[in-house]
């Protein structure tokens, strides 16, 4: 049962902070905080367990035609660790952020409902009870995206839900097929599932379209990343938390379960399905590169950053190679750290300083030090260059990918590091070496954002720092991930 | 086994029905409380009566009337003389959905009809309502096929005066085309009925599919050889007759008239039940308990033309759904599709299939009821029945607008809706039935449904709450009266309980889906 | 042992300079960094006998990983840490001054030292992973003091040094994982032979030589090189100039005589060799040639930077011991030389607001000590006996004689370098003469300095702080050319170690 607290505590604080109403603030911050700490405190709990493969599934529901069942393996628990960590982080980062804002219980309530379909997916044991929490995320996102109700919200909604729907129903589609082909089993295999091994060539390419496309949605894979940019009009914690940890690492993990629970390691290598998917990569990563170049907007450029990087990780995984794939694992954590940390900074030059666009930026750094710092060494390590967390990640990335000979992938990163330099540095260098902006309103003084705000960025930003310099938890966590998804001892 | 409740119910009905007028020359008061309890007591009986049905060992209730069930007179043909019931468990759950949703419909009638009916016809109004769901209650029970004809007709009826019954011209106009469209399906369905009794001899369904079986097994030379035809040609007319008021595709543009232009109870009604049970119900009863198509005695093309009319349905349906502005205009289409699918679950004549299909009808039922009711409660409160008038309305009716969402989500299918589990069981079935392709037509039927639903709940909440086109609701006013949003919100609950606990319904569907097999 | 920590904490304190930020002045900061420089070059010094006993320093912490973090001193190592850190207190020193009325103080201090840190971790690693690691510290470390000026020609160079700078990393990065696999280390004691017949030499030398070359700013990778350096304040000129350009030439010895080794290279792979060999004379040619035609001075000095590193690299890869030794020694009397140039360009350029050398004439009459300063080292860089830069050339001239006779290249190719050197440093005279002669010589007449007569009067030598530092070069550049027996004791220890 432990496995399903995780999953059901936030959905009923969820309805509790509903019940809270619009005005008791307090109260509602407190089912906020409970729910995100309790779901990090299980995760923390059932470690131990799921590292010593002690922790059996749980059926939770069971009839002919579905079944409910969860399970937490070392991926799931590398996912689970992140996300609940970076959900209270978040959640302190959001009272400040949301502070006078209206529909407060809205937004809580989609906030902390969110936390439990997030954790659903990534414990799901089968395709269908993935699903199943896959739609309620696309779903509970939505009022969120949506918050500032204006036009552009309103497209941006739409957009999304576009997108996204069309992708969930392509995953339906493709748990039908494995439904068919596997004899009705839908359960992710170690190994991938038997029954797809003896089928027909065109009906598992059509397979793999369909999971590739679906989760390739939430995972914005470059021609289906469309909607993740627009939906930048959320407010910060909403963008950061979501659009650069939960929705889109949930669309790499479907991936991600895809290549080597469902096909499996070998029918993917069996029918070239690596060269395809890496091919959608290198797309990935060089398009949104190219793309965020042209970007004006700070959270825009973040946005299309997230796409980058997101290739990085299914690159990784795609390689079907030990250390390619560490570097993918470990490159969810990492990447979900950084980047959090830019939207973190960028929400504050947005909310307080109310700047959205790179050129007026000209001398923030004077008025926000500590922020544009954390900005920068973000900046270092999402770009990957040492000693930041990003750079462990690429190192064993492009291992990987020269171990399988593949040095062209392999300087895909490389080249896209330079890229990266060149769309990161205009707000830099506006913030730090630009001329302070006459129009009235600036000032240098310092004057930093509240408390509970900064504190959030500052701790995301150490951590970066720390896993860069002490590689420590999520590197062993990603190892034993590897190990575990290439079934190597 | 039978139980005295299989003639209670009806008769119940009946009699409220005809107690009606008298009560309202005397005592208009009670009307509404007789209504009310009326169905409210129908609804315990079939609860109980399917307990019972699902307790016992056959898993069917046997009940005939007018005559001791001890004792029974047989005609030549071995069969019991007079009128028998004979509900089983399908029967007996789409009775209870019956009597549930017409409880709801009769609390929302409560208000709802004082204000959008003429004063003069509120006791018309609800003889004509006990009438209808005394004649689909009664289709439900009966296991003579001339019995079922006469409820079928005395349904049928009512809902053609109940669709007028606001007097406007438009409503008549969408009567009339009803009656007519209708009145032939009915002619389709009685002649079915005779060649039917020609060829067996019976009008018990029981015995009447026994006979079918000697003859479609029955050998070139023998005698009853010819008679085949006379049984081809009834499934003919049947399918037409049942597929006109299923509204499949090319037969159903007296649908969305008449579905749009009754009062809103009655528009849950017709769209949540009458459709379903004179069409989709009675597909399942004379396919699966008379004909047996299952058995496989009618070749493969059979079950294909019926697949294929049903894809079309799914589709064109929500094709034409999505260009309609008027808002229960749409929701009469988004049915058409919703007949589609449950058709095609129909149509692989498996026990999956048939299990999904069941399931959905339920899901439908209550799902379409909340939106019909729904849309009833915005023209309640706002007089508004286009789209684009909704603007911002999320802000003003915040509960009317929830359950509309919830119910518009299972519609398109998105988990944990019920309308999903539905869905993926129809899906599954497709697959185990080896018509994996099919299995596309949901999805593409869901995203086609999503195009015009997400479109009304957009028009509902995407737009700032200031842009509300109308005059806003005066301050301190009620959302709605009790009355109207308490069935709402019942219905848009169960949308949200029959998700994850569609559990508990496929424990009756599936040994009611067995029966059939046996 | 404790001293096996020595060099751990001589790279990570003036990286972690800037968090006394909130106890001291903006003011008294600044004038900590020289004394920062000072205590970690008595540190370094304090290793010396160490060192120089024979002894190597190795330090490795785990990093919680299959990599792993080494540090290790031997005496290249030591050498190029020591002169980094020598000329580093020199140049904050003269900072103290010229920085002076800087808005943004803190900056240039906190990235000057971080450079510090980046180049003493660059010298002082014992393993591929800890060198890239430090080599993109320096990258962008030092590509703030670039940025540092905040003018639209700052902004584009340092654009494209920062460009060019992660370019020259990235295939550092993708070579090094290349070495890592295919050797299965990355320590550069190690590695050895691990490479001597893999199929993948020539593209992993080349991406080695492409990544330091460069930092290095081999032609054709200098681009960044001319515009870079004299945008950057003075000081900063110098330490890039002077040390950081040498941290690509490091990198390129430790990647001929340590990652592949000579023999391997010289025997095996002698015509991808001549091809470098061609590349580093075409830099030495190009490098004088352009410098010839520069009017601003500080370019002047990066164009003769080019050149230089070009000599320096001639000497490693012409792969005889006399021609190492001469890199050893020109990359000891460059770093003096050219930190001095560009801090004596500083001076003319703080004090009269003009970089163009035929508006410097007559400057050696109002600046006397700078000038001389000056002219002092632009004749040793030319290779003037009895100054230091004669050593250093000769060394080479015998190196590319010896190269002859080992044979590892074409014969003939010996006698080429010595012309080509021949020529370079005849070049060096045709640039460096007419901001020497011309400011000893030209007009007295201060309208040609187009200046007005009141400000040419105040011209005059730069404070005591901008003087010193000069002072103390301009000694040691004189001071080694007479008795050069310090640098080639250590040149000759380093050598022996390769050959």
């Amino acid at each position: 049962m432990i496995i399903f607290l995780p999953v059901i505590v936030p959905v009923i604080i969820s309805f509790l902070i509903f019940l809270c109403g619009e005005k008791r603030d307090k109260l509602r911050y407190i089912f906020l905080f409970t729910a995100s700490i309790f779901d990090f405190l299980a995760v923390i709990f059932i470690m131990p367990l799921v590292l010593k493969h002690d922790l059996p599934p749980l059926i939770l529901l069971h009839t002919t035609f579905f079944d409910l069942k969860f399970k937490v393996d070392i991926l799931s628990l590398l996912l689970a660790v992140v996300v609940t960590f970076l959900w209270i982080v978040t959640n302190s980062y959001s009272i400040g952020y949301m502070e006078k804002n209206h529909s407060l219980r809205r937004y809580y309530t989609a906030l902390a409902f969110c936390e439990g379909a997030v954790m659903g997916i990534i414990f799901a044991a089968d395709l269908f009870t993935l699903f199943v929490f896959y739609e309620l995320l696309t779903i509970s996102v939505f009022p969120l995206i949506i918050h500032e109700e204006t036009e552009e919200a309103a497209k941006a909604g739409i957009m999304y839900l576009v997108y996204t729907l069309s992708g969930g129903a392509m995953i339906l589609f493709g748990c039908f097929i494995t439904y068919a082909l596997n004899n009705g089993n839908i359960e992710f295999m170690p190994g991938g599932m038997p029954g797809l091994a003896g089928q027909n060539k065109i009906v598992l390419y059509l397979l793999f379209i369909l999971f590739t496309c679906g989760f390739g949605v939430k995972g914005a894979l470059v021609p289906l990343h469309a909607w993740l940019p627009r939906a930048m009009v959320a407010p910060t914690p909403i963008s950061a938390l979501l659009h650069a940890v939960a929705v889109v690492n949930v669309g790499t993990y479907g991936l991600i379960r895809m290549i080597y629970n469902i096909f499996g390691r070998d029918l993917f290598l069996r029918l070239h399905l690596n060269t395809i998917l890496a091919l959608v990569c290198v797309i990935t990563v060089l398009g949104a590169a190219f793309m965020a170049f042209k970007q004006r907007q700070l959270k825009k450029l973040l946005a299309y950053s997230t796409v980058n990087q997101l290739g990085y990780v299914v690159l990784g995984a795609s390689s079907l190679n030990y250390w390619a794939l560490t570097g993918g694992l470990v490159h969810i954590m990492y990447h979900s750290i950084m980047k959090i940390s830019l939207f973190y900074a960028a929400g504050m030059i947005i909310r307080f300083k109310g700047k959205i666009r790179i050129p007026q930026l000209s001398g923030i750094s004077k008025e926000m030090p500590v922020t544009m710092a954390c900005f920068v060494i973000g900046v270092i390590g999402i770009v990957g260059l040492p000693p930041m967390a990003g750079w462990l990640s690429k190192w064993n990335l492009v291992k990987g990918h020269l171990l399988i000979n593949e040095p062209v992938l392999a300087s895909v990163f490389l080249i896209n590091t330079v890229i990266e330099v060149g769309y990161f540095l205009p707000p830099i260098l506006y913030a730090y070496f630009g001329v302070l902006d006459e129009s009235p309103g600036s000032s240098e003084k310092t004057s930093e954002a509240p408390l509970n705000m900064l504190i959030p960025l500052v701790i995301v930003t150490v951590l970066s720092f720390t896993f860069g310099l002490f590689g420590s938890l999520p590197y062993v966590l990603s190892n034993k991930a590897a190990a575990e998804l290439l079934m190597i001892k | 086994m039978g139980s005295h409740l299989q003639v209670l119910i009806p008769v119940t009905l009946i009699l409220g029905a005809f107690l009606i007028p008298i009560l309202e020359r005397w005592f208009r008061k009670l009307l509404e409380p007789l209504v009310i309890g009326i169905t409210f007591f129908c609804l315990i009986y079939s609860c109980l009566l399917l307990y019972g049905i699902y307790l016992s060992p056959l898993k069917v209730f046997q009940y005939f009337v007018g005559f001791s069930w001890n004792a029974k007179t047989l005609l030549i043909t071995g069969e019991p003389i007079g009128i028998v019931l004979q509900t089983d468990l399908i029967g007996g759950f789409i009775l209870v959905l019956i009597n549930f949703i017409s409880f709801l419909a009769a609390i929302y009638s409560l208000r709802y009809v004082p204000q959008n009916i003429p004063d003069g016809k509120k006791g018309v109004y609800y003889t004509l309502f006990l009438l209808m769901t005394a004649g689909m209650s009664g289709i439900c029970l009966t296991g003579d096929i001339f019995n079922l004809y006469v409820l079928f007709e005395v349904a049928n009826l009512s809902s053609y005066a109940l669709v007028s019954i606001d007097g406007e011209a438009e409503a008549v106009e969408a009567a009339i085309k009803y009656l007519l469209i209708s009145a032939l399906a009915s002619i389709f369905i009685f002649f079915g009925i005779g060649l039917l009794y020609g060829a067996t001899g019976t009008l018990n369904m029981s015995y009447a599919s026994n006979q079918i079986r000697k003859v479609l097994l029955s050998g070139h030379d023998t005698f009853l050889f010819s008679y085949r035809y006379l049984i081809f040609a009834s499934l003919a007319l049947f399918t037409a007759g049942f597929g006109i008021k299923s509204a499949l595709v090319p037969v159903h543009g007296w649908l969305p008239d008449a579905h749009s232009k009754a009062p809103s109870p009655i528009s849950a009604m017709l769209s949540g039940l009458l459709i379903k049970v004179t069409g989709i119900f009675l597909f399942i009863r004379f396919y699966f308990s008379v004909f047996r198509i299952q058995d496989g005695l009618y070749g493969d093309m059979f079950p294909a033309f019926i697949l294929s009319i049903g894809a079309i349905s799914a589709i064109s349906g929500s094709v034409f759904a999505i260009a309609q502005k008027n808002l229960k205009r749409m929701l009469a289409f988004s049915t058409v599709s919703q007949m589609g699918y449950i058709l095609i679950g129909i149509g692989f004549f498996s026990r999956d299939g048939l299990t999904g299909a069941v399931l959905h009808l339920f899901n439908h039922s209550v799902m379409k009821s909340a939106l019909f009711l729904s849309a009833g409660a915005i023209f309640y409160k706002t007089k508004f029945t286009r789209i684009d008038e909704l603007k911002g309305l999320g802000f003003k009716m915040p509960v009317t607008c929830a359950c509309f969402t919830i119910a518009a989500l299972g519609m398109v299918g998105i988990p944990p809706m019920s309308g999903f589990f539905s869905k993926w069981i129809l899906g599954i079935a497709a697959i185990r039935a080896g018509f994996l392709p099919v299995s596309i037509i949901f999805l593409l039927g869901s995203l086609l449904n999503a195009i015009y639903y997400f479109r009304v709940i957009g028009k509902m909440y995407f737009f700032n709450r200031d842009s509300l086109s109308v005059p806003a609701p005066e301050a301190g006013m009620r959302e709605l009266p009790e009355s109207i949003y308490i069935p709402i919100a019942i219905l848009a609950f169960a949308v949200l309980f029959f998700g994850l606990g569609s559990d508990i319904l496929l424990k009756i569907i599936r040994p009611g889906v067995e029966y059939l097999w046996k | 042992m404790l001293i096996n920590y020595i060099p751990l904490v001589i790279i990570i304190s003036p990286a972690i300079w800037f968090l006394l930020n909130p106890f001291l002045s903006r003011r008294i900061m600044h004038n900590l960094v020289p004394v920062i420089c000072a205590a970690n070059f008595l540190l370094i010094m304090s290793i010396y006998p160490y060192i120089f006993s024979g002894n190597i320093i190795e330090l490795t912490i785990f990093n919680g990983l299959d990599i792993e973090l080494k540090f290790s001193v031997d005496s290249f190592n030591f050498f190029m840490g020591g002169i980094s850190v020598f000329i580093w207190i020199l140049s904050s020193v003269y900072a103290v001054e010229y920085q002076k009325q800087d808005e943004a103080l803190g900056r240039y201090d906190t990235f000057s030292l971080l450079s510090l840190s980046g180049m003493l971790g660059i010298v002082f690693s014992g393993n591929l992973f800890t060198l890239y690691i430090f080599f993109e510290l320096l990258t962008i470390a030092s590509a703030v003091l670039i940025f540092h000026s905040q003018t639209q020609a700052s902004l584009k160079a340092g654009l494209l040094y920062i460009f060019c700078g992660v370019i020259g990393g990235m295939i550092l990065l993708l070579v090094i994982i290349a070495t890592y696999n295919y050797t299965g280390t990355g320590d550069l004691s190690l590695i050895g032979a691990g490479l001597k017949n893999h199929p993948a030499l020539p593209y992993i030398f080349w991406g080695y030589i492409i990544g330091f070359g460069i930092k290095a700013g081999l032609f054709p990778f200098h681009i960044w090189l001319p515009s870079a350096h004299p945008v950057a304040p003075s000081p900063a000129s110098a330490l890039h100039s002077g040390i950081m350009i040498k941290a690509g030439a490091y990198g390129i010895i430790k990647v001929i005589y340590n990652i592949f080794g000579k023999e391997i290279l010289g025997n095996f792979h002698s015509a991808m060799m001549s091809c470098f060999l061609i590349l580093v004379l075409i830099t030495i040619l190009f490098g004088s040639i352009i410098a010839v035609t520069q009017i601003d001075i500080k370019r002047m000095l990066a164009y003769s930077s080019i050149s230089q590193i070009g000599c320096i690299t001639m000497g490693a890869v012409l792969l005889s011991p006399s021609g190492l030794k001469g890199a050893f020694l020109y990359i000891f009397n460059h770093a003096l030389i050219k930190s001095n140039l560009f801090l004596c360009a500083g001076c003319f350029i703080k004090k009269t607001g003009l970089k163009e050398i035929p508006g410097l004439r007559g400057i050696g009459r109002k600046m006397p000590v700078t000038t001389f300063c000056f002219t002092i080292s632009a004749l040793s860089i030319i290779g003037i006996p009895p100054l230091n830069g004669f050593a250093s050339k000769w060394l080479l001239a015998l190196g590319a004689l010896e190269a002859e006779k080992i044979g590892f290249y074409y014969p003939g190719t010996g006698v080429i370098c010595l012309v080509i050197l021949l020529i370079s440093s005849f070049l060096g005279l045709v640039y460096y003469s007419p901001l020497v002669i011309g400011g000893w010589f030209g007009d007295k007449d201060a309208k040609k300095l187009n200046l007005s007569a009141a400000i040419s009067e105040e011209i005059k030598d730069g404070n005591l702080w901008m003087i010193i530092p000069i002072v103390i070069l301009t000694f040691c550049i004189i001071f080694f050319g007479i008795y050069p027996k310090f640098p080639m004791s250590m040149v000759e220890k380093m050598t022996a170690e390769y050959f």
